[in-house]
């Protein structure tokens, strides 16, 4: 097989540099630090900036040079970002993929470029494991499982679980996003024997409150011409489901009384909503992923394996745990 | 003498403004640093952009530059297209040193390094392709690989412009501290200004003092100074350069010198003339106390020659009376005795006379009182005591009385005193008559409305005006020493004044002429006043 040469063109070749006049002078490390790539999908929710905020003090707390790069919430940016840190001879590659699927050929390029790629928050899509070293982040469908446990569990206690029908409204995220495929295949699965759920609506949100506000305005406008009441809302982000409790209260209904409202990552305002009644439950998904990712930076740096999938230790709340929680809630 | 720090104005003067070149000069100095720090900061943020933007063109775009570049070798494997590639990279590598050298922003050097190392793997990539176009006559590039080095141009420049763009919001927070830096400059230039300008005034003040007030007060003060240590200097004199303020007080200065000096001189003529008078007075007191001394001594001897006079006179008229009784008995010729002792008698009563005259001329009279005297009686009197003398020296006395009416020649006065003032005047005539060969003297008296007018006029003609004036000051006299005492006029003046009269001196006669006016005594009052001299 013959190398071609784009795909050098985008690797670290150590033995061209020995072999012919190389007017560049070749950089090691930046200030002598670890340098880090870090694309990031953007800014869209408190979560998302808790979680990058976490990265760069612990990159800063661990002298570790961070090129971070936002992507605004567009593939296409992250894989512009990836290959300059292909091109920039970055240390090691991390990106939180805006879309589970169409890494392949970017990571290859970063392989043939011998840079380590770690996978944050969210998993892909891709067979050939040795494109990348770990992804660490939260197990969303175990998410998904949980909140719809936790959903039964309140239908229970309310005698709701038996009624004839349930209608439900999920606010989906990003589309195509692992989270979003996962936190729904982890929710209906454990919903999946309660036939009498229905799911009225399921629309993306793509995280952000405001989108969810207007779908969520939209779907009760629309239940309210069928002479339907919504029951249930699962939003795949807190922020998400602000944003419908926002229109819940507009349309002049009680969020968390007319309507149990579940949604996850346990942001500080959920905890806040929690305590006012107005959110049901919310299950943690930890963004504070910046600690975790530089130990495994650091080990990969000095040579050492680590595991495949790290997964973070993560609870779930409900209202009335919400106030002793409150307090420790950093994000 | 207290020594007076002669050059404290110009020590503070120059003082004053070499504290002020002093604060100039820092100033100055922190200004220029100011400045050149505006510029060099001014300049490498002008330099790090352009150079960016230099770098920006190297990596070339879509349709020219290095893609374009490396394009055409990859199918025209030439030898000067390589070289112009290798170009392109080394003048990249002096573009990123130069950036190098002067960034300052800690996030934009470490994109710059990221920069710095995607040129690198960039030029490794044409490295590559250049190694298997060696090694490969027949490569070519295809479709997508063109597609790909154009985007590394594209990611290069993204990669450019957040180093530009981190560079110039490194520049923004730059340009904060450049604006307060040139703010500074211009606070320190328009001081500068200031305290060129109050530098420039400080020397020309300082030159003014020290030319139009210290130097010639320098000047006027060592004059005074050797004046006021040694008084044979008073003849020194300050020079008045300018005609201002100081110049006045140097020319005043000078005048009161000059006044001083003058008003010394002046002082010892002064002293040397009353010294003589000192003199002259003394000399004078010392006749004065002789003559006061003799009159005492005339009054004791009329007083003693009158009591043997007493005697002769008694002895000759028992004398007399026994010559009669003894003719008659004797028959002796008694007419021719008795011719002898009326011829005695008549001498005796004469000294009795002369006695008298002389013991009321040596007694003061000042303090009698005033009594109604004829002016006839006064004048023959008066002659009584002195015609023998006057017809001894062949002068004669002539009296002419001219009076409308008997009773205006009556004056109200202390007698002898009168009588004193007419023969001292007839005294001064005969001295000043006595050598001349026409002699005589004549005393003329006339009424004057309410004053008796006397005159003695004399032989002689007239007296000097110059003398005039001095003669009737005490102690002054023409006549030998010894001979007249001075007092004479004056004494006379003195008695004519305390009896409102006058006396003077007629220089409208041809001879000489002195004229006593006296207050008459009149049916209207006893005295009159002087209405007119």
């Amino acid at each position: 097989m013959m190398h071609r040469p784009f795909i050098i063109f985008l690797s670290f070749v150590v033995t061209t540099l020995a072999v012919s006049f190389t007017p560049l002078r070749s950089f090691a490390r930046i200030n002598g630090k670890i340098v880090l790539g870090f694309s990031q999908i953007g800014a869209e929710s408190a979560w998302r900036i808790a979680n990058t905020k976490s990265i760069k003090d612990a990159a800063a707390e661990a002298g570790i040079e961070l090129i971070f790069s936002d992507a605004q919430q567009k593939k296409a940016n992250q894989i512009k970002a990836i290959k300059s840190f292909i091109l920039q001879k970055v240390d090691v590659i991390t990106f939180s993929p805006v879309t589970q699927s169409g890494w392949h050929e970017v990571l290859v390029s970063a392989k043939k470029a011998n840079i380590p790629v770690i996978i944050l928050d969210r998993d892909i899509d891709e067979k050939d494991e040795s494109l990348y070293v770990s992804v660490i982040g939260s197990d969303f469908k175990y998410e998904g499982q949980r909140i719809g446990e936790c959903l039964v569990d309140i239908l229970k206690k309310r005698a709701q679980l038996a009624r004839p029908s349930l209608n439900l409204v999920e606010l989906r995220g990003t589309e195509g996003s692992t989270p979003t495929i996962q936190r729904n295949a982890g929710f209906f699965e454990a919903i999946r024997k309660y036939q009498n759920i229905k799911t009225f609506k399921s629309e993306s949100g793509d995280f952000k409150e405001s989108y969810a506000k207007q779908l969520m305005e939209k779907i009760l406008q629309e239940a309210k011409e069928k002479q339907n009441a919504i029951d249930i809302v699962f939003a795949h982000n807190d922020n998400m489901a602000f944003g419908a409790i926002s229109a819940i209260q507009a349309a002049g209904l009680k969020p968390g009384k007319d309507i149990i409202v579940v949604s996850v990552d346990g942001i500080r305002d959920a905890f806040v909503a929690m305590e006012s009644g107005k959110l049901n439950c919310t299950m943690e998904c930890n963004p504070l992923l910046g600690p975790q990712l530089m130990k495994a930076v650091i080990d990969i740096s000095n040579g050492r394996t680590i595991p495949k999938r790290v997964v973070t230790v993560e609870n779930l709340y409900q209202a009335d745990s919400a106030k002793a929680e409150l307090p420790n809630r950093k994000y | 003498m207290t020594e007076i720090k002669s050059s404290q104005l110009k020590f503070k003067s120059t003082g004053a403004i070499v504290i002020l070149v002093a604060v100039l000069s820092s100033l100055s100095l922190l200004t220029y640093v100011y400045m050149k720090r505006s510029v060099a900061q001014l300049s490498e943020m002008i330099d790090i952009t352009v150079a960016a933007n230099k770098l920006k063109v190297l990596s070339g775009t879509e349709t020219e530059g290095l893609p374009a570049e490396i394009e055409e070798y990859a199918l025209h494997p030439l030898q000067e297209k390589e070289r112009k590639i290798t170009d392109t990279f080394e003048q990249i590598d002096s573009e990123l040193v130069k950036i190098e050298e002067k960034i300052r922003d800690d996030d934009a050097r470490i994109q710059l390094q990221l920069v710095h190392n995607m040129f690198t793997s960039y030029h490794e990539g044409f490295l590559q392709i250049k190694k298997f176009i060696d090694e490969n006559a027949e490569f070519s590039l295809s479709v997508q690989e063109i597609a790909q080095i154009k985007e590394n141009s594209a990611l290069i420049n993204d990669a450019i412009q957040v180093l530009i763009s981190e560079e110039l919001s490194f520049q923004q927070k730059e340009k904060e501290s450049l604006s307060q830096t040139i703010n500074k400059t211009g606070v320190l230039l328009v001081a500068v200004i200031i305290l060129s300008a109050l530098v420039a005034i400080g020397v020309f003040y300082h030159y003014i003092i020290c030319h139009s007030i210290i130097n010639p007060l320098q000047n006027m003060k060592e004059t005074m100074q050797r004046i006021s240590t040694n008084a044979s200097d008073i003849k020194l004199r300050v020079q008045a350069k300018n005609n201002d303020e100081i110049g006045s007080l140097a020319i005043f200065f000078n005048q009161m010198a000059d006044t001083i000096q003058k008003y010394n001189e002046h002082l010892e003529d002064i002293v040397d003339l009353r010294t003589k008078q000192l003199h002259e007075a003394q000399a004078m007191l010392v006749q004065s106390s002789k003559l006061s001394a003799l009159g005492e001594m005339a009054g004791g001897v009329a007083h003693e020659i009158n009591t043997p006079l007493a005697v002769i006179s008694l002895k000759i008229e028992q004398l007399e009376r026994k010559v009669r009784a003894l003719a008659e008995t004797h028959g002796l010729e008694k007419n021719d005795l008795l011719a002898y002792t009326a011829v005695i008698d008549k001498t005796v009563e004469r000294i009795s006379k002369i006695v008298s005259g002389l013991r009321a001329f040596a007694r003061d009279g000042s303090k009698d009182a005033m009594s109604k005297v004829s002016v006839n009686d006064l004048i023959k009197d008066s002659l009584s005591l002195c015609t023998e003398k006057f017809a001894n020296h062949g002068i004669k006395i002539e009296v002419k009385a001219d009076f409308p009416s008997a009773d205006s020649a009556f004056i109200q006065c202390r007698e002898t005193e009168i009588s004193q003032v007419v023969i001292n005047l007839l005294n001064n005539s005969f001295d000043a008559i006595q050598n001349l060969s026409e002699r005589w003297i004549r005393i003329e008296t006339e009424d004057a409305g309410d004053f008796v007018r006397l005159s003695i006029v004399d032989s002689g003609k007239g007296i000097p005006k110059s003398i005039q004036d001095k003669m009737m000051q005490p102690f002054f006299t023409t006549k030998e020493v010894g001979k007249g005492t001075g007092l004479g006029l004056s004494i006379s003046k003195g008695i004519i004044e305390s009896h409102s009269g006058k006396l003077s001196i007629d220089n409208e006669s041809p001879n000489t002429k002195i004229t006593v006016l006296l207050p008459k005594i009149q049916s209207r009052g006893p005295k009159g006043t002087i209405t007119a001299a």
